[in-house]
């Protein structure tokens, strides 16, 4: 993982990724996903009231807690996935790969594992929550590193200011963040929109069956908790099947880097030619010293340096 | 790239081809890339849903209404317009590679129109989605002059939302991948386009653009015949229709015998050694342009320029034309080796879609 591991998250010198280190692994990335055209989201990610923890209960139990965080991060997040501080104490996350869907699973992902933590610094347990703040660009154009951090920093700062505890959209094309996502808290309200919603639903069901709704004799609440327990039995099922395929493409992941580390030593200590060790290079889209590559690059920005200036030439041929 | 098209089997209809339908034609982002070959005597395309087409650049209207009823049509193109010539208001809107009616040359608007609907019809039959935006890069001869190439941006944009041009025989040795010391010699109808590749884009003077193409083979294989049998009737479509089926440069060439009108009356006539005669006119020319390529190039890489000389273009299906300029540069220039690629008729759409691919998203974007 492109990750900055820390017990302060501020710039380290102890062998960990400096800021402009991440800085320009996020901007390659980023370079990669215009040119390629795949989706990134930015992540933000705060600890809520971090200011007033180390008030509280001294500097150390600060740093206790950045570092379980930092560990939580790193469980949660992918091995290609960039996680490291550019500044302040908000980690920053670049998910390559990921839209908006996945962006807000993994932030719920994030929040909630977070409520879990609880820390002890010789003192009192302390628990606390995050803010995940997200930018997801939906266009080329918006997959640009300083907007991104600048989208998904504030995202994070208007969730911590509502409350924090919570994952906040910031969609750069609605220029603005009117797509915010619903807070966490807001989950009771959904339930009961929910039961409502599927009261409705079901009136529409059997009214179209030229039937009325049964009358369960005041025992409606009962068949929409059985109802919604059976749902909830569901998705949980449909979870432990989705973590088990998440876990088993880690595990590949980190099986195809080791067999790369491999072959890339083996080829250092008989001076082969990288072979089969390139195409997990190239896979990634990480292979330098591609000649053809670079030339092609250039005969690309030659063929459309030369058709602007074309359509310069007819545009003001036209206007004269 | 142009094409006349020696040796190509008759086709009954202008359909394309043979189009290769892929999984890419549900492409999730939207976006069709398109490489077209704007020729003289042909038109094609590649596109990226793996649909390819080609289209003879004729383009007919109906002279009145009781001819639109009759066609059911507005316009016709392709073999169906060359068929019905008679009955309709008939357009080449392409001369020597560039669109007639602009940069100077003779034409009129309905040149332009004629253009501007052969590059609707050809995307059309590139089949794209109706909510697909097309990118397209289009070939242009490699000495054409802005004016001209402006013209063919101009009338491609109605049709597509970002278009770019580039040379030609470029995009030929960039479909084959072969971008270093390469001599491309791309033979057309209108142009014989002939390109040095060292490894950077061509520049002006490593272009050189000849008008001994296809169309040149035609009129001296009409002279030909005028002398030999000066009571022979034909027209240029029969003599290209002839070309098509026997034209060679080998001695050990199958007869041309073939029947044309001779006051009225079919006669057969041998005309092997006039199209003989008329499909060798071209290689002088071709081998002195190559020889000028070559004497300006860094001495230490001649030898290599001159094994590396690929044949493109319908012109180059001409039997045993890679032999005849292989031993017409063996005695000028000492040495050469000349390879015909697959797919002539193809290979400067397919190197056209190949650079669209490869194109940035930006660079289509800044240009629409």
């Amino acid at each position: 993982m492109a990750s900055l591991p820390f017990t302060s998250l501020s710039a380290s010198d102890q062998g960990l990724f400096t800021p402009s280190e991440l800085r320009s692994l996020m901007e390659k990335e980023l370079s990669r996903s215009r040119r390629y055209g795949y989706d990134v989201v930015m992540l933000s990610i705060g600890v809520d009231r971090i200011a007033s923890l180390g008030d509280l209960y001294g500097h150390e139990s600060k740093g206790l807690v950045l570092e379980e965080i930092t560990r939580l991060l790193i469980a949660s997040t992918r091995s290609c996935d960039f996680l490291g501080c550019l500044m302040g104490d908000r980690i920053l996350a670049l998910f390559p790969h990921t839209g908006e869907t996945g962006a807000r699973a993994v932030a719920n992902r994030i929040v909630s594992a977070a409520r879990d933590l609880e820390f002890s610094a010789g003192g009192p347990q302390i628990s606390v929550t995050l803010t995940v703040g997200i930018a997801a660009p939906r266009t080329a154009k918006e997959r640009e590193l300083e907007p991104l951090v600048e989208q998904a920093t504030q995202a994070c700062q208007e969730g911590q200011a509502a409350g924090g505890d919570r994952w906040q959209l910031m969609a750069p094309s609605t220029n603005g963040h009117d797509k915010h996502a619903p807070s966490l808290k807001d989950t009771a309200d959904m339930g009961e929109l929910m039961d409502e919603m599927l009261r409705e639903k079901m009136k529409t069901v059997f009214e179209s069956m030229g039937e009325q709704l049964p009358d369960f004799a005041g025992r409606d609440s009962e068949v929409f908790a059985l109802a919604l327990k059976k749902m909830a039995e569901e998705r949980q099922t449909q979870d432990s099947k989705l973590e088990l395929l998440e876990r088993r493409i880690q595990r590949l992941s980190d099986n195809l880097g080791l067999t790369e580390e491999q072959l890339q030593r083996a080829m250092e200590m008989k001076g082969m030619d990288p072979g089969v060790a390139s195409i997990y290079q190239e896979v990634q889209g990480i292979a330098d010293g591609d000649s053809d590559k670079t030339l092609k690059k250039d005969m690309m920005a030659a063929i459309y340096e030369a058709n602007l200036e074309l359509q310069d030439k007819a545009e003001s041929e036209q206007n004269d | 790239m142009t094409s006349s098209q020696p040796n190509e089997l008759p086709e009954s209809d202008d359909t394309p081809h043979f189009e290769l339908i892929s999984d890419e034609a549900e492409n999730a982002e939207g976006i069709l890339y398109v490489g077209i070959d704007l020729g003289t005597s042909r038109t094609s395309i590649a596109a990226s849903n793996g649909v390819r087409a080609t289209v003879p650049s004729v383009v007919g209207y109906p002279k009145d209404v009781v001819g639109q009823k009759l066609f059911g049509r507005s316009v016709l193109f392709g073999d169906e317009a060359i068929e019905k010539r008679m009955s309709l208001d008939f357009h080449r809107p392409l001369e020597k590679g560039v669109l007639k009616g602009t940069a100077g040359e003779a034409g009129n608007d309905g040149d332009v129109r004629a253009a501007r609907d052969l590059i609707n019809e050809i995307i059309r039959r590139a089949r794209p989605r109706k909510d697909e935006i097309i990118y397209a890069v289009i070939g242009a001869p490699a000495e054409a002059s802005i004016k001209s190439k402006s013209a063919i941006l101009e009338v491609a944009r109605e049709s597509c939302d970002s278009v770019m041009i580039c040379s030609e025989p470029f995009s030929v040795a960039y479909g084959q991948e072969m971008l270093e010391d390469v001599l491309v010699i791309d033979i057309g109808a209108g142009t014989v386009d002939l390109c040095r590749m060292h490894g950077t884009m061509p520049e002006d003077a490593d272009q050189i653009t000849l008008e001994t193409a296809g169309d040149f083979v035609d009129d001296q294989f009409a002279a030909a015949i005028r002398e030999s049998n000066p009571k022979a009737q034909f027209s240029k479509e029969m003599l290209k229709g002839i070309k098509q089926r026997f034209a060679s440069v080998a001695e050990e060439m199958e007869p041309c015998n073939v029947q044309l009108p001779v006051e009225g009356k079919p006669t057969e006539l041998d005309l092997t050694e006039e199209l003989r005669g008329a499909c060798r006119a071209i290689v002088p020319p071709i081998v002195d342009g190559l020889r000028k390529l070559i004497a300006t190039f860094d001495p230490e890489f001649q030898d290599r320029l001159k094994d590396r000389v690929l044949l493109a273009g319908g012109g180059s299906q001409i039997k045993g034309l890679d032999i005849a300029i292989e031993r017409e540069m063996h005695e000028q220039l000492g040495s050469g080796r000349v390879v015909r690629i697959e797919e002539p008729m193809y290979g400067g759409a397919t190197g056209a879609l190949k650079i669209a691919h490869d194109m940035p998203e930006e660079y289509w974007e800044r240009l629409k």
